[in-house]
């Protein structure tokens, strides 16, 4: 039984292969900003749009909750015969595991901050606009920001299943990993290892720009 | 001058107007309290000022103009306003939140440096906590700050909102006595709104005492409201000890200028050294107080190179 003499992890494959590494660690990069930044600006204008309808804000979130609950293996499949599979099924379903936590944290952020303090801006003088950009996001920022950090980690994780729809991606080297007789655990490792190095790399990265953006915090 | 002509803020779903047929005029360079009970519809006509509320119907005019004939946001930026719990922002340093009408009206940024100084000083706040966020200050540091805030721009008029209501009663004092010395430089017309009749009678050129209904029962000094309450409702609102209050507001200037007579006509009692001095800045009951402390049967009240002996009658005299 060669199969389970295969050793856990083997440099020498790494080192030979850090071409192919790097190619499906750029993949799930492109696929999880995209998805996220997507998600972003939808999350946003959904937001708006509850906030200026309060009374839309529980209908955007039960569909958004009801979306969440469907296994991203099904959402993929039942996109499949609109859009096919690849890259455009992919991206709406990461997208709509996004919008959810984006739009629930954008809505929560803005309405947190406290009534007094928009109070003294209209007071000021301050336009609805200028409240909203200059003392609204800004104070949401911390949660917003929290949203931001949990749907990446969370696409992170998602992009791994992208795989099966013939995306690259670490998820790509994991399924190779067991495509193959015996399987190779190497490549299980180095796919599961690096994707989760990259959720930790990602929510580090995403925690240092919410420091950078909210100083008064650090006071 | 504020002038408010039949003006009626009526709220959806609300059965009773928060303020009905309200007309009242804010002489210019006065300070007038706005008092009464909670849901008195105070902070609705204060509100409807600066049009962060509007009202139902009825005209609101700011030195002879319509105030609706103004871009709210721009018509505001005239108007200074100071809120209970102060509502600085939390993510802009101190300087930046005093600097913030100023900013808006597009000053270049040396003017608004000047100015933000000018302000801290005025208020006595040290200049070191200007690279501050506010919630490195203490609460009347911060209510400082919000006054600053509000005078930034130099408005005419200033509208306060409750503005000790979140601070602590020492410090409330010392805050109310530091607007009283603003006001005397200033010269601002001030409306502020208050439940607090002590705070009222303490800082009001003029005192609109509102009933439950939004009413205004009576619209007076706060000298002629203790000396003659126009009604059973004012009588109950002013509280207890209402010529007691009155005499704590009654300066004994006013004594002197009735019993004046020059400092050489006036022949010293032989026990003159022993007699109590007060400045005539002090009031009716701090007389009092001194009178019935000890065995004196007057005091000596000098103001310049007059003196004279106020004995208790005297005292009643002028409460009377």
């Amino acid at each position: 039984m060669a199969a389970s003499t295969r050793p856990l992890f083997e440099w020498s494959w790494l080192v030979s292969n850090l071409d192919r590494v790097g190619a499906a660690v750029v993949q799930h990069l492109v696929l999880t900003v995209s998805a996220v930044i997507i998600g972003l600006c939808l999350s946003s204008a959904l937001a708006a749009w509850c906030l200026r309808h309060p009374s839309r804000y529980r209908r955007v979130i039960e569909a958004s909750s009801l979306l969440y609950t469907v296994p991203s293996l099904a959402l993929f499949a039942l996109l499949a015969p609109i859009v096919g599979l690849g890259y455009i099924n992919a991206t709406i379903a990461l997208v709509s595991y996004t919008v959810l936590i984006l739009v629930r944290n954008i809505v929560t952020g803005i309405l947190q901050v406290p009534g007094d303090v928009v109070e003294a801006a209209i007071g000021m003088g301050m336009t609805r606009r200028r409240i909203l950009w200059t003392v609204e996001v800004p104070l949401a920022l911390p949660v917003i920001v929290a949203g931001v950090r949990i749907a990446t980690v969370t696409v992170i994780g998602l992009v791994t299943v992208t795989a099966l729809l013939g995306l690259g991606g670490l998820g790509q080297l994991i399924l190779s990993g067991f495509r193959v007789l015996p399987p190779f655990p190497t490549l299980i490792v180095v796919g599961t290892g690096l994707s989760v190095v990259l959720a930790i790399a990602f929510d580090l990265v995403l925690l240092g720009v919410q420091r950078l953006a909210t100083p008064w915090q650090q006071a | 001058m504020i002038r408010l002509e039949h003006v009626t803020k009526r709220y959806e779903g609300g059965q009773a107007p928060a303020v009905e047929d309200l007309s009242m005029v804010i002489p210019r360079g006065e300070l007038v309290v706005l008092v009464g009970p909670s849901g008195c519809g105070k902070t609705t006509i204060l509100k409807m000022i600066n049009r962060v509320i509007e009202p139902s119907s009825g005209t609101i005019y700011l030195d002879g103009a319509e105030t609706s004939t103004f871009a709210p946001h721009v018509l505001r930026r005239s108007i200074g306003y100071v809120i209970q719990r102060v509502g600085l922002f939390p993510h802009r340093t101190i300087a930046d939140n005093i600097g913030t009408v100023p900013m808006l009206l597009g000053w270049d940024d040396d003017r608004i440096r000047r100015r933000v100084e000018e302000l801290v000083a005025l208020m006595g706040l040290d200049s070191e906590l200007l690279d501050r966020y506010p919630q490195a200050l203490s609460g009347g540091q911060q209510q400082r700050a919000g006054v600053a805030r509000a005078l930034a721009a130099d408005p005419p008029v200033l509208l306060m909102d409750e503005p000790f209501g979140a601070v602590d009663p020492v410090v409330r004092t010392r805050l109310q006595g530091e607007l009283l010395d603003l006001q005397q430089r200033l010269h601002k017309t001030i409306v502020l709104v208050t439940h607090d009749i002590d705070e009222a009678l303490r800082l009001g050129d003029r005192i609109a005492v509102f009933s439950e209904v939004g009413r205004i029962e009576q619209f007076a000094s706060p000298e002629e409201l203790l000396a003659r309450p126009a009604s059973p409702y004012v009588d109950e609102f002013l509280g207890a000890h209402r010529t007691l209050r009155r005499a704590g507001l009654l300066r004994l200037d006013a004594i002197l200028s009735r019993k004046a007579m020059p400092a050489d006509a006036v022949q010293p009692y032989q026990d003159d050294a022993g007699l109590p001095r007060l400045a005539s800045s002090a009031t009716v009951r701090d007389a009092l107080d001194v009178l019935l402390a000890g065995k004196h049967q007057a005091v000596i009240v000098t103001s310049g190179d007059v003196t004279v002996h106020v004995a208790f009658d005297d005292l009643r005299a002028a409460l009377e």
